[in-house]
């Protein structure tokens, strides 16, 4: 395959290929219901490839493409949030209960139940194993901004689910 | 294992829905879509369903020369060797949509490698834009249905929405006769369903009728094969009964603008819909005319 300098489209197609799972899982954080992280991803791809002019690096294709998706869900969870005002909790299940997991999935519902900036961060830092640096590029925040908000997000989370972790 | 570990585990293992495979590919086919057609300002893409409507002839044929020169494209589109001679129908685009009203499946298909980017131009457009007439209808009877519905008082959590299905099957691909068949379907309770024939000549690029298959008696020949036919099918089954004749306002002969296929044994198949000759229950009607071979125009 050529190298992502020569062809962009290229590698944004094998980049999505690739990651398609993990790009959904996420999406799916944020919306909680299939139909909509569908949507997200689908929407998310056109709109990448719309604006594919605006990658300046390859290096940063992912959290270029993350941004984008990410996007695509806060406007998605907006829409909704006008059509039924009092829906923000997610209607699916989002994960099977198992008893020896009852701990981690405290932890998950907790980080779900986060305002939108502080599931963000999480949810990059922690799922999709970026480091401080790429969570600050893709949410576009400067790194102190984002490391606050990081740590903001762990107290949050640490009252909600009432327990130690490392 | 840390609390974090733990609870990536568990986000991988939220299911994959196996939709995300075709919803990917359709935003490949989207995002060049309106690539093909940024220079002649023809598409924007608001929503995959109506990004159809802005096509026009010329985006048609960039589309179709993006396809054949680049090979990323093609093999994202569908998993077939990118270079080919053999002109073919493929599946051109595959999309899904749930709505409250209605759950909808589209192939859409498309002919490539004919060698004939006019003949190619007019039938992928035609198709698209036949497809897009057809499941806007659809969605518009599904609409009707879920507000009529609620409307007299029907639990939403209820209703069954109304599946709309539009498929392909190709028939004949040999040589130089291309014929394949849309079905666009409706299930609600009910279920309802049209054919859309093609049968084309890839030498001429034109449409291939009935009477240059059989000369000009052509509609006497085939008449009779089917009355033939019909009379045979009621001998076989007694359920069986067809509408013949000026009273049962039924079967008088084909229609100048008949339906039919070719079949991979190069023979003509006459196609009626359901109801259309017959009782409900005998679904679609399909007579098989012995063609004259070689088969020549």
């Amino acid at each position: 395959m050529s190298t992502s300098s020569e062809n962009p489209r290229a590698a944004l197609t094998a980049y999505i290929q690739q990651n398609q799972a993990s790009l959904y899982r996420l999406a799916f954080r944020y919306l909680g219901r299939e139909a909509d992280a569908l949507d997200a991803v689908q929407e998310a791809i056109v709109r990448a490839f719309d604006k594919l002019h605006t990658l300046r690096e390859p290096a940063y294709l992912r959290t270029w493409f993350t941004r984008i998706l990410i996007n695509e869900c806060l406007a998605i969870l907006r829409r909704r949030k006008r059509v039924q005002p009092d829906a923000n909790v997610p209607n699916e299940t989002l994960f099977t209960h198992d008893p020896d997991q009852a701990d981690a999935w405290a932890l998950n519902q907790a980080v779900d139940a986060l305002p939108v900036k502080y599931r963000s961060v999480i949810l990059l830092r922690y799922f999709e194993d970026m480091k401080i640096e790429e969570v600050a590029q893709t949410l576009h925040w400067n790194l102190n901004t984002t490391k606050s908000r990081l740590y903001k997000a762990l107290a949050l989370l640490k009252t909600s689910v009432g327990k130690e972790w490392e | 294992m840390n609390l974090w570990e733990q609870a990536r585990r568990l986000h991988d293992r939220i299911p994959v829905p196996q939709a995300l495979e075709s919803r990917v590919q359709s935003a490949f086919s989207q995002a060049q879509y309106a690539e093909a057609g940024a220079g002649c300002g023809a598409v924007r893409r608001r929503s995959w369903a109506r990004a159809i409507t802005y096509v026009t002839a010329g985006v048609c044929t960039m589309f179709v020369l993006l396809l054949n020169v680049s090979a990323p494209f093609a093999s994202a589109l569908q998993d077939v060797p990118v270079l080919g001679d053999v002109a073919r129908v493929f599946t051109f685009r595959s999309y899904e949509e749930q709505t409250d009203a209605y759950a909808l499946k589209v192939n859409i298909p498309a002919i490539e490698n004919s060698g004939n980017s006019a003949l190619e131009d007019r039938i992928n457009l035609e198709i698209r834009q036949k497809i897009q007439d057809v499941v806007q209808q659809s969605e518009q009877r599904a609409q009707a249905y879920q507000q009529a519905y609620l409307a007299t008082g029907g639990d939403p959590d209820e209703m069954f929405r109304m599946e709309i299905d539009v498929d392909y099957t190709i028939k004949c691909s040999s040589g130089s006769i291309l014929s394949f068949v849309i079905t666009s379907s409706e299930s609600q309770g009910y279920y309802f369903s049209e054919q859309f024939t093609y049968n084309i000549d890839l030498q001429t690029g034109k449409d291939i009728t009935l009477a240059q298959l059989f000369g000009p008696q052509y509609k006497d020949i085939i008449n009779q094969s089917i009355y033939e036919q019909i009379a045979k099918r009621m001998q076989e089954n007694q359920d069986y009964h067809y509408f013949i004749g000026p009273d049962d306002a039924g079967f008088q002969g084909i229609a100048d603008d008949q339906s039919f296929y070719i079949n991979d044994r190069q023979n003509v198949v006459i196609v009626f819909e359901k109801y259309a000759i017959a009782p409900g229950f005998m679904g679609i009607q399909e007579f098989e005319i012995p063609t004259p071979h070689p088969i020549s125009f």
